[in-house]
């Protein structure tokens, strides 16, 4: 189609503007200023484009705050040294024919950095030969044997780490490749600092062999910094702490430290890091491998899980030897030779829920096997967790596991682990890196128990201790906006805000991403249960529902398998408990398809004085677990600790999809409420992700410091679970009190009533420990702030996505528009039928809107309207909105588009907005794109605020929502609160009384960026996003909250997604009354442009002059453009030829056909 | 004169109960919460079995409910005339425990259905509906999983023959009911049992319409006139 | 120990869609020449004592008082 309507000069047409590519360096600019970076404006525009452009250069690493201080000397203890030397290899005949093959592999020679490894059996392997891990021989593992790589990208062994790891393994968080640990004393990292991700400038590690004599302080010497053409990296010898992460390391480096056996986890290498560490036996996880690496660690027997490879071209993949852990994941799509699967070998990784970057399991990546006990423990799953394969919370199909000899010791005591420091602990496959395990040694004093161990793996994984985003989330306490309303800020389960005359509100939104993949119905339906205990737990009752969902394209075969069982889940679950869903975005886009995203969100209403929090106060008073019995959910990695026989038949108990039980939690709501009525509970926490663990250390740690519980009065499903297994177990519908002695038997009465199980299971105490025991002994004693407050905080790497500046660059301005009437026509119908825009009348029949009796408004109007008071009629509005294009073509503005329409849509049906809060859906942190972007797009959500006046509650992180190396698109999903003096004041979006004035807020301008148009019509995404405009937000706010409350608008509809066009249809659908409309100005532009504040109203006739003036006195443009009336939608405005004309007209049969057919036809 | 007191039973899982109570103060008359695990009506002047997921609507909507202890005192009751209105899952209670004849299975179109429902009153002679006029169309609320209304044949013809079809659905039946039965009721006409929600239908700020309201004043109406 | 099952299956006249939606869905799946689905529940009961005749009667009658509706649902009680 030619290019008609109002011509531009070029250089008029910003969408013609080829974004400058040093956007991306002006970003990076602001990255690298010291910290604080100066904040954009709140409501500018991203940077705009330089003015001389300057060359593109591959932008550096950046970290910020990466220290530069010199590294520390690594010196070797001589005694140290002397054992070292002594140490012999196994003798021979205890060797089996894994061992004697790894030795043969071993005494081939050092590793050929230019050998493939086409054929595994050539791979040289050092340190394959032992299981046990204190004997070992340092000779063999001379690096300086190694022949640095030729410089130079992608050329020669590439080190096995690519974009998308980071610092982080391709198992469990935080565990990531690690430095080959030395011998002797530790060198002196600083622990605060811990884990250290990769960044440049930390220089090469050294090896530590006897008898090399004084080595070199790192840095220094010979020994090029790790950065781009560094030379080798030294092995490190094993049994040594953790070592500083190599940095990121430039094309042609050298190859990394080997690892020992006995080492724990590596760092990260950076990208195009030279070849990896190869890993002895016993060694943790591996470092995952991007696309376009070299050759891979080989992984020795006994090791942990192998890396996972990323997809598309990598190098020869690493050589799974006999008896090791699961094997590395093959990406799809061409990746060097296949790891060569031993009989023996362990299961393949799968993709799991809640888990971190999964090893795709591309073609040829072999055989499943049987897991020997003996071959090294099973890699632990939990929620949230790094890669993971098998056996946990909702992950694919588990491991057979066969049980072949002891490793389990018996209850693992304080006594038992103070008197065997040495004694090895699986912290790798539960996910913990070295240095977080040197850190709880620390803090012990001692090794941690099994027990200890699980507890603090799972405090500190991603998902409980926001290790990777807590640093940027701080943002949202230091710029959130003074006010009074806050009665609860973040922190804690939810946050508070004061709605006026007496009552307060709690609300939340948090994410179920990962187990709605994999059991779609209860994936989705456990989301929505979590969120509501935590609701439940600050003393509100729950009032209401949302859910913000995302899938792949909809006409997608697995779209079709998981919508509509996420669509069950979340209706089964919250109709059974009574909860009206009143709102909330239903969004297909391709980058969700195998990661789709399921945010729930809950509000919940109580008086001021019935706020509870999550404390433990009280030396003497009484711990008390109710709700649902404890069984076997979710507990994989704690079966890593304690497993004694775990044959099949146990390995089938572990369940690992968590079913929800909503009649239970319904049960618990009623019960709550009356416990709260009577006064009887002095602290509360509901148990989510890491059970017990976290409900108890979350409650110590909060209250007096203190806390006795005994886990054998735990009221158990499976009465065979162990210690271990209970503390990490993820069963639903349960919660925990703290209850004064002489208020536990009415507590138990009431709990009685409604036939819930209740315990009393441990007593709070002032000793400033935690200690529970089981039969009798002590088998955890620990501070429960290190595990609930002070876990591992990283800083990880930034950096812009690579594309971006092409992306940005590339403008829907050249994409041709509907040039006359016809076509004009036909987009508006078009888009009215596009899965985005289309009626989600099918999704939301299945939710109940009405139980409660308190529902006034609910989709698919503006927002979800709920009364709280019959007699004052005080109430709130709510909005849930993100859009994950707008995020991908600028994250920091994306956040501020979706702060935005949240808070117009909440404005739209008259109430006032008040507070926020946020699910962040990204995709690997290990990526530096994705933590570029979750920065910006955090400082934009808090810059916003600020800027608007509404804290940040609360919210939710979701991270590692990707597949192989492509993550999702950024998608910050934001809920805008509001308030109502009174509902009965609101007003609807449907078009109702024939001739009324319709009139257009707003300004409109020319911008197509990420919009609807260019996606459903070109499948174009590309420029950027509308412009943020948050003074015009706030004015177009004040209007129209002022003209409801005056009566001058009859009729509210925002406009977002779609733009005017968009608008039209469902106003006039929604009322079944048609319209006749006028544009402004160019029509494409006037229908189809998603510029930010404004909004379409219906003027009360007679009001016209006041609602001018209001308008006028704030500052925002108002065009009538027509009246209501009729049964079509009929547009009039500038022709092909510039006379103003009836461009078309859709009778709304027609416009309700197109809208309304789309959805079912997809799904069931 | 003293106010009409109508029980309002909560069955664990009960959902609608205070919806209900807001229609019965509405409507002008007294509501009294009446706990499933009690042998005692309270000398309550009809009774409400209001919908939602009794005993999360295990092994079949309503089977467990019906065997709660309050339930033998109310069947007996009910024998002998006291006024019973069963909503959605008191329809399903009502059902099981052979107060009215027939069984309420899963929609035929296997998905949970919130919608504004047409519905006809067939019958305004019961002590419910008597505000109502036969033929009279309402729309209420309809939000249900199990809401098929099934019979035998010979149960069928009787229900329509003697009039005790109390609604039908109109325009689009939301669950394959047979017959497009919403509602029916018992011989003698005490007991009725109604799958739509009359009383989230009874304030326009939080409902589609008010025509739900019938339902409680029409036995207001008739308990003060007793 | 005594084990008896329970089978329950709606009466054949009773409309089963979720029946009906499986055996559509199975031609999809590759399986063919399948006529029809119908979909039922089975209890388990562990009884005390013997697996007698007197056991069975006793679980038929639970079975006829809770387990099935009879006004919708046939059963059949077998010992497991």
């Amino acid at each position: 189609m030619e290019w008609l309507g109002e011509l531009k000069s070029d250089a008029d047409d910003p969408e013609l503007q080829p974004v400058d590519p040093s956007v991306t360096q002006a970003f990076e600019a602001m990255l690298e200023e010291a910290k604080p970076a100066k904040p954009a404006k709140p409501g500018a525009a991203p940077p705009a484009p330089q003015a001389s452009p300057q060359p593109l250069v591959p932008p550096p690493v950046v970290v910020p705050e990466a220290p530069a201080q010199p590294q520390p000397v690594i010196q070797v203890d001589p005694a140290v040294q002397a054992t070292l030397r002594a140490a012999q290899p196994l003798p021979a005949e205890t060797e089996g024919p894994e061992q004697e093959f790894a030795r043969a592999l071993a005494e081939e020679g050092p590793a050929d950095p230019a050998i493939t490894l086409a054929d595994p059996v050539t791979l040289p392997n050092p340190g394959l030969n032992q299981y046990d891990l204190n004997q070992y021989d340092l000779n063999q593992y001379d690096l300086n044997q190694y022949a640095p790589p030729p410089v130079g990208s992608g050329t020669g062994p590439q080190p096995a780490v690519g974009p998308g790891t980071g610092p982080q393994p391709a198992v469990g968080p935080g565990s990531g490749p690690q430095p080959v640990l030395g011998t002797g004393p530790i060198p002196a990292v600083d622990p605060a600092a811990s884990p250290r991700p990769s960044g440049p400038g930390t220089g090469p590690q050294q090896a530590v062999n006897p008898g090399t004599g004084p080595l070199p302080a790192l840095g220094t010497g010979p020994l090029p910094a790790v950065g781009t053409g560094t030379g080798p990296q030294q092995a490190v010898g094993p049994g040594t702490g953790p070592q500083p992460a190599v940095g990121p390391v430039g094309p042609g480096t050298s190859p990394q430290p080997v690892i020992r056996p006995g080492t724990g986890p590596i760092h990260a290498v950076g990208p195009n890091t030279g070849p990896q560490p190869a890993v002895g036996p016993g060694t943790g996880p591996q470092p995952a491998v991007g696309p376009g690496t070299g050759p891979q660690p080989a992984v020795g027997p006994g090791t942990g899980p192998q890396p996972a490879v990323g997809p598309g071209g990598s190098g020869p993949q690493p050589f799974a030897h006999p008896g090791p852990g699961p094997q590395p994941a093959v990406g799809p799509g061409g990746s060097g030779p296949q790891p060569f699967a031993h009989p023996g070998t362990g299961p393949m990784p799968v993709v799991g829920s809640g888990t971190g970057p999964q090893p795709a399991v591309g073609p040829g990546s072999g055989p499943q096997h049987v897991l020997r006990l003996d071959s090294g423990p099973i890699p632990a799953v939990g929620p949230g967790t790094g890669p993971q394969p098998t056996v946990g919370a909702g992950t694919g199909p588990q491991p057979a596991i066969e049980a072949t000899g002891p490793a389990y010791y018996g209850t693992d005591t304080v006594a038992i682990a103070a008197a065997s420091p040495e004694r090895p602990q699986p912290y790798a496959e539960l996910g913990m890196n070295d240095e977080e395990y040197r850190r709880v040694r620390e803090i012990l004093g001692r090794r941690p128990t099994s027990a200890e161990l699980a507890i603090y793996s799972v405090m500190w994984s991603e998902h409980c201790s926001y290790k990777s985003s807590k640093v940027h989330l701080r943002q949202f306490g230091e710029k959130a906006p003074k006010t009074d309303k806050l009665l609860v800020g973040m922190g804690e389960n939810a946050g508070v805000v004061d709605v006026g005359q007496g009552w307060a509100v709690t609300f939340k939104v948090e994410s179920h991403n990962h187990p709605s993949y994999v059991e779609p119905y209860q994936g989705a339906a456990t989301g929505v249960g979590g969120i509501v205990r935590d609701i439940m737990s600050m003393g509100a009752r729950p009032i209401a529902v949302m859910d913000s969902l995302r899938f792949g394209p909809a006409d997608a075969p697995d779209t079709q398998r998981v919508l509509p069982g996420v669509v069950a889940g979340i209706g089964g679950y919250a109709n059974s408990l009574g909860l009206p869903n009143i709102g909330g975005e239903t969004v297909f886009d391709a980058c969700y398809g195998q990661n789709p995203l399921v945010n729930a969100l809950c509000v919940g209403v109580m008086r001021h004085e019935d706020i509870q929090r999550a404390v433990a106060p009280g030396p003497g008073n009484r711990v008390i677990l109710f709700g649902a019995l404890t069984g076997p959910d979710g507990i994989g990695g704690a079966s890593v600790l304690a497993s004694a026989t775990f044959d099949e038949e146990s390995h089938q108990k572990r369940p690992s999809v968590q079913v929800g039980d909503p009649f239970m939690e319904k049960l618990l709501i009623e019960c709550c409420l009356e416990l709260f009525n009577e006064d009887l509970v002095v602290g509360i926490q509901d148990l989510g992700a890491a059970g017990v663990s976290c409900a108890t250390t979350e409650l110590a740690a909060a209250g007096t410091g203190g806390m006795h519980v005994d886990l054998d009065t735990i009221p158990l499903r499976d009465e065979t679970l162990l210690p271990e297994e209970i503390l990490m177990s993820e069963s639903q519908e349960r919660m925990m009190a703290v209850v004064t002695p002489d208020k536990v038997d009415r507590f138990m009465e009431i709990c009685a009533r409604w036939e819930i199980p209740a315990t009393v299971i441990g007593t709070v105490t002032d000793t400033g420990r935690l200690v529970m025991t089981w039969r009798g002994e002590t088998i955890v004693d620990l501070p429960p702030t290190t595990a609930a407050d002070e876990g591992p905080v990283y800083n990880r790497p930034l950096q812009p996505p690579a594309d971006l500046g092409a992306l940005q660059s590339d403008t829907p301005g050249r994409l041709t528009r509907p040039s006359n009437g016809d076509e004009l026509r036909r987009t508006v119908l078009w888009l009215a039928g596009s899965p985005n825009l289309a009626s989600k009348t099918w999704v939301t029949s299945q939710y109940d809107r009405y139980v409660l009796g308190n529902t006034v408004l609910a989709m698919p109007e503006n927002a979800g309207v709920v009364r709280i008071d019959d007699d004052s009629g005080l109430g709130i509005a709510l909005s849930l909105d993100g859009n994950g294009r707008y995020t991908r073509l600028d994250p920091y503005a994306g956040a501020q588009l979706a702060l935005s329409e949240a808070f117009r849509n909440v404005a739209a049906t008259g109430a006032r907005p008040l507070a926020v809060t946020n699910c962040l859906n990204f995709g690997s942190p290990e990526d530096p794109g994705v933590m570029w972007q979750f920065a910006r797009a955090v400082e934009g959500l808090a810059d916003g605020c600020q800027y608007l006046g509404i804290p940040v509650t609360g919210g939710n992180v979701s991270f590692y929502n990707q597949t192989g190396s492509a993550p999702i698109n950024p998608t910050p999903v934001v809920g805008v609160l509001g308030v109502h003096d009174d509902v009965r004041r609101r007003v609807n979006m449907g078009l109702t009384t024939d001739g009324a004035t319709l009139a257009l807020l707003g300004e409109t301008r020319e911008e197509f960026g990420g919009s609807e148009w260019a996606h459903v019509v070109y499948g174009h995404l590309g420029g950027l996003p509308p412009l943020v405009d948050f003074k015009a937000e706030t004015a177009l706010a004040s209007v129209l909250v002022n003209a409801i409350r005056d009566g001058l608008v009859t009729v509210v509809h925002d406009l977002s997604d779609g733009g005017l066009s968009q608008t039209l249809v469902e106003s006039c659908l929604r009322g079944s009354l048609g319209a006749r409309i006028t544009l402004p100005g160019d029509p494409f532009v006037a229908l189809f442009s998603e510029s930010v504040a404004r909004a379409m109203v219906a003027v009360r006739p007679g009001a016209e002059a006041r609602l001018a003036a209001l308008c006028e006195s704030a500052g925002i443009p108002v065009t009538q453009i027509g009246v209501a009336g009729g049964d079509s939608l009929t547009v009039t405005g500038h022709g092909p030829d510039g006379d103003q004309q009836e461009l078309f007209s859709i009778p709304l049969y027609e416009l309700r056909e197109s809208h309304e057919r789309t959805l079912p036809s997809y799904a069931d | 004169m003293d106010a009409a007191r109508v029980g309002i039973i909560t069955f664990p899982g009960s959902l609608d109960d205070k919806d209900a109570a807001r229609a019965v103060r509405l409507a002008g008359a007294e509501p009294v919460a009446l706990w499933h695990g009690d042998h005692d009506l309270r000398g309550v002047d009809a009774v409400v079995l209001p919908g939602g997921f009794s005993y999360g609507d295990y092994l079949r909507a309503g089977a467990i409910a019906r065997f709660a202890p309050l339930m033998t005192e109310l069947v007996a009751a009910a024998e002998a005339g006291l006024p019973v209105l069963g909503i959605c899952n008191g329809f399903q209670v009502l059902c099981e425990s052979h107060l009215l004849p027939g069984a309420l299975l899963p929609n035929a179109g296997l998905h949970f259905v919130c919608r504004d429902q047409r519905l006809r009153v067939e019958n305004a002679d019961t002590v419910w509906t008597t505000e109502y006029r036969e033929g009279q169309e309402l729309v209420i609320p309809i939000k249900n999983r199990d809401g098929r209304y099934t019979a035998d044949r010979e149960t069928l013809a009787e229900l329509a023959s003697t009039g005790r079809i109390v609604a039908r659905y109109l325009d689009l039946n939301p669950n394959g009911s047979q017959d497009d039965i919403a509602g029916i009721c018992n011989e003698a006409g005490n007991v009725v049992g109604l799958m739509p929600h009359p009383e989230h239908a009874v304030e326009s700020l939080t409902g589609p319409s008010t025509d739900g309201l019938g339902f409680f004043t029409s036995i207001v109406k008739r308990l003060v006139n007793a | 120990m005594a084990r008896v099952v329970v089978d329950v299956m709606l009466k054949p006249e009773i409309l089963d869609p979720q029946g009906q939606a499986i055996a559509r869905k199975l031609p999809q799946l590759g399986f063919d020449g399948v006529v029809a689905v119908r979909q039922g529940k089975r209890f388990e009961v562990e009884l005390e004592g013997e697996a007698d005749e007197a056991a069975l009667e006793r679980v038929a009658k639970i079975a006829e008082t809770l387990l099935a509706n009879p006004v919708i649902e046939n059963y059949e009680v077998r010992v497991l």
